[in-house]
């Protein structure tokens, strides 16, 4: 495990706060002072850990797989080239490492393969707003009660910002293959709202 | 209204964030008070038998003669103090 404290001193007052990630790396590559790794730590640890909460299910299981990520991310570190934004980067680990973790443990081999191929009847579409304007709390059962697959790319897509490129590359599938995906889980989303709140 | 603030994706990421950073620091709290009440546990004892040491208790209390008739067995008052002494 990493030991990963803040240390405030070593930050300084100078507004450090205020760098952007990019920057912040390019200090880490260049002093590797650990309190710069800190800062990116304290930055995303608490978002990389809900995604691990809201794919994994279990808190002690994503305390350990938040551990194993910045693990990662520090390792690897160096070889971020910047080309996309440093969360789109985080997050495409998160997912990588909760998906991995599901198909390796629970034998889902095809949690995104099976809407794909399958065009079946073709699907109303289900506007951004209406998903986007669900409340909270409402969302939040939503999210809990459709299939982790659906789940993982509506959030990359929606809590994210991740372009089709970035969630295909992450999920190893076409572009279009993507669209699809996210088109039957925003419909997938839709109706079980409509059933969880009939009113 | 900007396009986050309508996106409620965000507001539950944030909620999320949150949420994890408050039980972080309420694990934190607890695991602290833990410690302290095993260092408490571990040191009050040996605290106190120093405070009864430099009050003058302790070894020594044990030592000194106890009050007068704590040396009575029960042998010695079958008689009972109603009988006098056979002279």
């Amino acid at each position: 495990m990493l030991g990963l404290y803040i240390n405030k001193k070593s930050l300084g007052k100078q507004g450090v706060n205020k760098l952007s990630d990019e920057e912040v790396i390019s200090l880490y590559l260049k002093s590797r002072s650990s309190s710069y790794f800190t800062m990116l730590y304290s930055r995303y640890s608490g978002k990389v850990y809900s995604k691990c909460i809201s794919l994994l299910k279990d808190e002690q299981l994503s305390d350990d797989a938040t551990q194993d990520i910045f693990l990662k991310i520090y390792l690897n570190l160096a070889k971020f080239s910047g080309k996309s934004k440093f969360s789109t980067w985080v997050y495409s680990i998160t997912y990588n490492y909760c998906i991995d973790y599901i198909r390796r443990k629970k034998k889902e081999r095809n949690i995104f393969s099976e809407d794909i191929e399958n065009v079946g009847e073709p699907l109303e579409d289900v506007n951004d707003s209406e998903l986007l304007e669900i409340e909270v709390s409402r969302l939040k059962k939503v999210l809990n009660i459709i299939p982790v697959g659906d789940r993982a790319v509506l959030l990359m897509k929606y809590q994210d910002d991740m372009s089709i490129r970035d969630i295909a590359g992450v999920l190893e599938k076409s572009e279009s293959a993507i669209k699809m995906k996210i088109k039957r889980a925003k419909h997938k989303a839709k109706s079980s709202y409509k059933d969880l709140y009939k009113d | 209204m900007s396009e986050d603030s309508r996106n409620n994706f965000k507001r539950l990421s944030e909620e999320d964030d949150m949420k994890s950073r408050d039980d972080k620091q309420i694990k934190g709290s607890i695991s602290f008070i833990s410690s302290m009440s095993r260092v408490i546990e571990l040191y009050l004892p040996g605290f106190f038998q120093l405070l009864i040491s430099i009050s003058g208790g302790g070894e020594e209390a044990k030592k000194a003669p106890g009050p007068p008739n704590s040396g009575i067995s029960k042998r010695d008052n079958e008689q009972g103090p109603s009988e006098p002494p056979v002279k």
